[in-house]
């Protein structure tokens, strides 16, 4: 502690109790305004040159999964990494455009079943029973053939603006909590089965 | 004065890590037994639900009363993920010899339900008479469930001070590597499914399996609420998180999930 002032050591300490808690309230107020977003439908698709554009609808939803909007959104993805069979979506590069980027290049027709139009170019879009399309295959004579691609690669997050203005509070609440939480967990372990 | 308050802050330490939950249990010895199976190892009989679920076919909302007629077996899906474990990690099962008299089962389960469920000894339970547990507990029911633990088992599980704490991404997706790892071992992780603050399930279930693809990872679970099935909790390589099966008492969806009766804090 040598070197803080006594201003320094109390937010060094308020900072240590908060660690400690894990923002017990405050974690849960946070995830009570998760937003969770995946692709809930593809409408459209371009090559352009070595990179696949998508256009799609998602799905919002909260951290208990209840769905609470929808959103247009771009993304791109580089094609070399489509023609991997080994990349876990975690693994995925993912580049997310603007929601009015223009989707430039080839334009695709996006298929559920089979091609209509050209046959050699397409997305072909599988639906999971509760209407969310879940994974596609890019067919393309010009650069194939290509793996599945998981829409959860996809995936982003992002934070209700509503809840910054009640993280002091919750702050507040972890820290009166802190003692109370220290003193109540290990008597669960010693008592617990 | 500089001193204690380094005392202090070193006393402290070891609580920061304990509600951290970085300490995570030693992984126990493959035991070289098969890997477990479903239904063999597990009970004949299901934990009973203590309320009626009504869900709703179109929104997924959930509901619950009580039964007009309370169940007499409720609240022991710990005791049972814990005692199948148990029976899987320590009972060797003899169809060869003769079946006893109740007093030898009733010692014998009693031995069983008495070893430690994060560490279990080496040596074996024999079981004569019957194949598995599925076959011991059908045939000895009543027997089985006056010998497993009442509810406290469950509401007093000592992972239990975890579940009040958020679960990040990054940390459930340590969970479920684990889970895998531990498979790979031989070993049947039990993992507390729950969605703290709500209390649309608060559960303890038992994995014995996984399947993993590019964008998930299947984890099929014995659910001790379900004698018939298992059920799957699946994690989402993408948005790193678990989702839970429809069942009859939860209608499917995100929970956050952690492992116990693993290592001295879980």
């Amino acid at each position: 502690m040598v070197g803080f002032t006594r201003g320094g050591r109390a937010w060094a300490a308020f900072a240590v109790m908060m660690l400690g808690s894990e923002g017990c309230v405050t974690g849960h107020l946070l995830d009570a305004a998760l937003r969770r977003e995946q692709p809930f439908s593809y409408h459209s698709a371009a090559i352009d040159a070595d990179r696949l554009t998508l256009g799609y609808t998602a799905l919002i939803t909260n951290d208990a999964g209840k769905a609470l909007a929808r959103k247009e959104r771009r993304a791109a993805i580089p094609l070399p990494a489509l023609r991997r069979t080994d990349l876990p979506v975690e693994a995925f590069p993912v580049e997310q455009l603007a929601d009015d980027a223009p989707l430039a290049g080839r334009q695709l027709a996006i298929e559920t079943r089979d091609p209509s139009g050209d046959p050699s170019s397409y997305l072909e879009v599988e639906t999971a029973p509760d209407g969310r399309q879940k994974h596609f295959v890019l067919h393309d004579a010009a650069g194939g053939p290509y793996a599945p691609f998981y829409s959860n690669a996809l995936t982003r997050t992002s934070t209700a603006p509503w809840v910054y203005p009640l993280l002091p509070l919750g702050a507040a609440v972890d820290l009166a909590t802190f003692p109370i939480l220290v003193t109540f967990f290990p008597v669960l372990l010693l008592v617990g089965d | 004065m500089r001193r204690s308050r380094g005392r202090a802050f070193q006393g402290l330490l070891p609580v920061l890590w304990l509600v951290l939950g970085c300490a995570g249990g030693r992984l126990p010895s493959a035991h070289g037994r098969p890997p477990f199976r479903f239904p063999a190892d597990t009970f004949a009989f299901a934990n009973q639900l203590l309320m009626e679920y009504d869900i709703d076919p179109v929104t997924r909302d959930i509901s619950w009363h009580p039964k007009e007629k309370p169940p007499e077996f409720v609240l022991r899906c710990g005791a049972m993920a814990r005692a199948a474990r148990q029976f899987y990690s320590v009972a060797q099962f003899d169809p060869s010899a003769p079946v006893a008299d109740d007093a030898t089962y009733a010692h014998l389960v009693r031995e069983v339900l008495d070893t430690d469920p994060r560490d279990p000894p080496d040596k074996a339970v024999v079981i004569p008479g019957y194949h598995d547990l599925r076959d011991l507990s059908e045939a000895h029911a009543s027997l089985l469930k006056g010998l497993l633990a009442g509810p406290w088992e469950t509401y007093l599980q000592r992972g239990n001070w975890r579940l009040i704490f958020p679960f990040g991404g990054e940390q459930q997706q340590q969970v479920a590597g684990r889970l895998l790892d531990e498979l790979a071992r031989g070993w049947p992780p039990i993992v507390h499914v729950v969605r703290f603050p709500e209390r649309t399930i608060n559960h303890l279930v038992l994995v014995f399996d996984s399947e993993a693809t590019p964008a998930e990872i299947r984890f099929r679970v014995y659910d001790p609420n379900d004698a018939e099935r298992p059920v799957d909790l699946v994690f989402d390589r993408g948005a790193r998180v678990f989702t839970y099966s429809a069942t009859s008492f939860f209608p499917g969806g995100p929970v956050k999930a952690y492992e116990v009766y693993d290592g001295w804090l879980y």
